[in-house]
């Protein structure tokens, strides 16, 4: 384990370095290709901006994941009990999982303002289908000897649900989320880019737009060291909670 | 007056259809253990399932205790025991053994989860989960499970195929000895001719698919069983025989 | 029409007898946003539509920016040769992150940022912004502080608020003066039916610039000739654009597509024209620049923090490249 950390940790050096000389080797401009130790300054500098930034984005994706997620649970917790419903369900979930989110998000910004509203709608958006797929597929995994135990003693629909189910579909509900997570993240500064508003995506787009390449790294960085940790917040959650296994 | 009363009971299953059993006639007095012996493919789980009221037969009576299969079902006076344990791995041994009391919870005396563990021997073993414990501990707990609900039916579905020949007679003595003291009747299914002697008071023999009633063999051997005894050998090789004659092909149109 | 001027294009083309196109100088110009009629992308259209590029012994390849900054990119990185920027805007990322562009041609005598708010609102002066909403798009532009100094109102009354690129934030009540171009919204407002008061930071004073033409330090000293033949080119398309508005339309059309609205295009193109002409212009031709003309930028951005100091403007124009009065070239 920690032979693959330090592992790890030396190939990502190792890139880094190569990277540094690559660009001082070549003397190619910072606005075209910024070596690590440009964005490593403009991480340092831009601090007191991009802090703030990121603690914004973050909180719009964990809402929207919340949101989605819930959205996603219910509706397939909903499928399961009413299969009936299931086409009908699906068709619409398709046809707002198809919607590009580029386009949605500024008119979201018409109806619900500035303010979070808008990008905690389109992490959502982007999120519920992951979780609602994965979750009717878990609902439905039940181990099949297990389901016939549960039939032989006559359990209710709701006790079946509760007591088989759901304990079923948390490992697929666990994948989804961890697929959900960094996408939620992703959502989030996408719809602050196309919006007006805060966040590491406000952030992006005045750093492309002054052309200032390091600043625009930077939050880049920051962006991939909050999907990751949000995608290990996952699998700790699951590591606890799915302990069994 | 008989536990168990089948009339005439054939079952067909699927399109084109396939037929599973037929013309069977069994009778079973209560507190009796009735083994049901065949090859694979002779329909013994779907007799079971008939008997449990999870499937209904195409043509025929069934009646336990003087009710339909069904009724039992729904009432949860049907305890299952399958091949595989069918433990919820979610929970833990203890939680896996009071929640057969908890789900469909119905009015009559059930005994203590804790008193049951200590029966199949697992009193130390309560806070482990099922992926913990090896295939023959899982059996125990699956045995306390069925205890836990009270039923005066039990429907065991070669619960030992999958286990080793020593575990398998560790449990085979076990099972016994807690069967004899909570009076419920059985009906335990399995392809293994001197487990199903070593176990029951009459052995039904079925044919290959479909299955039919080949032979009934009783066995008079007082228990426990002393399996390299003459008779015990005796009475195996007759079911053998039986089992080796129905084998045979038979010019069926 | 348009066919007819493309076969006489050609025709002049042919009876000059001109080689054929192997021999023409490739040019690869990036229009700085969408297609539509903004004074320098106008000339680049007709130059091309007519034939005056291909006169001019040239094969210009005209693309869009998609509206980031990835038209200036490509011109620091040597994929595009000319491109099309905001003087101030030019200015800043010479200052940083430090790109060598040079402006070859002012064609936007006077800036076209402006502020408008809904006639119905009551607001009649820069003065009433007191205590309203005020939008901005990024970040609040010098434009804005410099008329608020104007007319005395304190930056601290006047609530800023960061608004997108739909003008219905003004509408819908999210702000009560809106950021505009001149040349755009204010037209778009107008046909949802909506009365607008607008002002402009030139009318109190503030030297604002508009589009010029942007080429980079190094086309500039090695590449003289081309940048002379396509500035003759566009000028001339420039011309021909005052003269022949409609037909000028008609050839933006074919660039701005099905969904476009030619009305729209028009108001654009009428309202940028006027802003090409000025004193200087009258005197040397459209596209003129002065280091007068810079260094008041310049020294505007740094009064409100928009350009760190010193910032020198004579290497960030030229004029060089611009043909004479009388059109030759």
């Amino acid at each position: 384990m920690k032979r693959g950390w330090a592992l790890g940790s030396a190939v990502v050096l190792g890139t880094l370095l190569a990277w540094e000389m690559g660009v001082w080797l070549s003397g190619v401009e910072v606005y075209l290709v910024p070596a690590p130790s440009d964005i490593l300054r403009a991480l340092v500098d831009g601090v007191d901006s991009l802090a703030p930034a990121a603690g914004i984005t973050l909180g719009e994706a964990i809402l929207g994941l919340a949101l989605g997620g819930a959205l996603g649970l219910g509706i397939a917790a909903v499928i399961t009990f009413w299969s009936q419903l299931e086409q009908g369900v699906m068709s619409l979930a398709l046809l707002i999982k198809s919607t590009p989110v580029i386009a949605i998000a500024p008119i979201l910004t018409i109806w619900l303002g500035r303010g979070p509203g808008p990008k905690v709608v389109v992490t959502a958006l982007l999120t519920f289908f992951p979780v609602l797929i994965n979750s009717l597929e878990g609902f439905r995994s039940v181990d099949p000897a297990i389901a016939d135990w549960f039939r032989s003693v006559n359990a209710s629909p709701r006790q079946y649900f509760a007591q088989a189910r759901w304990p079923s579909a948390r490992p697929f509900l666990f994948a989804a989320l961890k697929v959900a997570g960094p996408l939620a993240l992703i959502g989030a500064v996408v719809a602050e880019w196309v919006g007006a508003s805060s966040g590491l995506g406000r952030e992006m787009w005045l750093a492309y737009n002054n052309l200032n390449m390091p600043s625009l790294f930077a939050a880049v960085v920051i962006l991939s060291l909050l999907s990751a940790a949000v995608y290990y917040l996952v699998v700790v959650t699951e590591r606890r909670t799915v302990h069994w296994n | 007056m008989s536990a168990i009363e089948l009339v005439d009971v054939s079952k067909t299953y699927g399109s084109p259809p396939v037929p599973a059993l037929t013309d069977i006639e069994l009778s079973a007095p209560q507190g009796s253990f009735t083994a049901v012996v065949g090859a694979s493919g002779s329909g013994k789980s779907t007799l079971l399932r008939i008997i449990g009221g999870l499937t209904t037969p195409t043509r025929g009576t069934v009646r336990v205790f003087g009710r339909a299969p069904e009724e039992l079902r729904v009432a949860k006076e049907v305890g299952w025991m399958a091949q595989r344990p069918a433990l919820l791995p979610w929970r833990t041994v203890r939680d896996n053994i009071s929640i057969a009391q908890t789900i469909n919870p119905q009015p009559r005396p059930l005994p203590d989860p804790a008193h049951l563990l200590d029966l199949v021997g697992l009193s130390r073993t309560g806070d482990a989960y099922p992926g913990q414990l090896s295939g023959g501990q899982q059996q125990r707990v699956a045995l306390a499970r069925t205890l836990a609900i009270g039923a005066p039916l039990w429907l065991m579905d070669e619960p030992f195929a999958a286990l080793d020949e020593l575990t398998r007679e560790t449990l085979a003595g076990d099972l016994l000895t807690i069967w004899r003291e909570v009076d419920t009747t059985v009906v335990w299914v399995t392809h293994h001719i001197p487990e199903a002697i070593e176990l029951s008071d009459r052995v039904v023999l079925l044919t290959p698919g479909p299955g039919s009633v080949a032979a009934v063999i009783d066995v008079d051997l007082p228990r426990p069983r002393d399996v390299t005894s003459a008779a015990f050998q005796d009475l195996v090789r007759a079911a053998r025989s039986v089992l080796r004659d129905v084998r045979l092909p038979q010019a069926v149109t | 029409m348009l066919r007819i001027s493309v076969v006489l294009g050609l025709l002049a083309v042919s009876c000059a007898g001109n080689t054929p196109s192997q021999d023409l100088t490739p040019v690869t110009f990036m229009a700085g946003f969408t297609p539509q009629a903004n004074l320098p992308f106008v000339g680049v259209y007709v130059a091309d539509s007519l034939g005056y590029f291909t006169e001019a012994g040239l094969d210009v390849t005209i693309e869009h920016s998609g509206g980031g900054s990835e038209h200036l990119q490509l011109l620091a990185a040597g994929e595009v040769d000319v491109t099309t920027q905001d003087a101030a805007v030019m200015l800043e990322r010479r200052a940083d992150p430090g790109l060598p562009l040079v402006s070859i041609g002012l064609i936007g005598q006077k800036g076209q940022q402006a502020f408008v708010a809904l006639e119905e609102s009551g607001i009649e002066a820069p003065s009433d912004w007191a205590g309203r909403t005020v939008g901005f798009k990024g970040t609040p532009p010098p434009d804005l502080f410099a008329i608020l100094d104007a007319v005395g109102v304190d930056a601290a009354d006047v609530e800023l608020v960061n608004v997108g690129f739909d003008p219905r934030a003004l509408t819908e009540g999210q702000v009560d003066v809106y950021p505009v171009f001149k040349s755009n919204e204010p037209d778009t407002l107008e046909g949802m039916g909506f009365d607008l008061n607008m002002w402009e930071a030139a009318d109190y004073g503030a030297p604002t610039l508009g589009l010029a033409y942007v080429a980079t330090e190094t086309m500039t000293s090695t590449e003289p000739e081309t940048l002379s033949a396509f500035m003759g080119a566009v000028i001339r398309g420039l011309r021909y654009a005052e003269e022949q508005p409609a037909e000028t339309i008609d050839i933006v059309m074919t660039h701005v597509g099905e969904g476009g609205d030619a009305e729209h295009q028009r108001f654009i193109l009428d309202t940028e024209l006027a802003d090409a002409h000025s004193a200087l212009t009258d005197t040397h031709g459209l596209g003129w620049q002065t280091t007068e003309q810079w260094q008041e930028l310049r020294d505007f951005l740094i009064t409100y923090g928009a350009l760190p100091e010193p910032v020198d403007v004579v290497d960030a124009f030229t004029t060089e490249f611009l043909p004479s009065l009388d059109g030759a070239g």
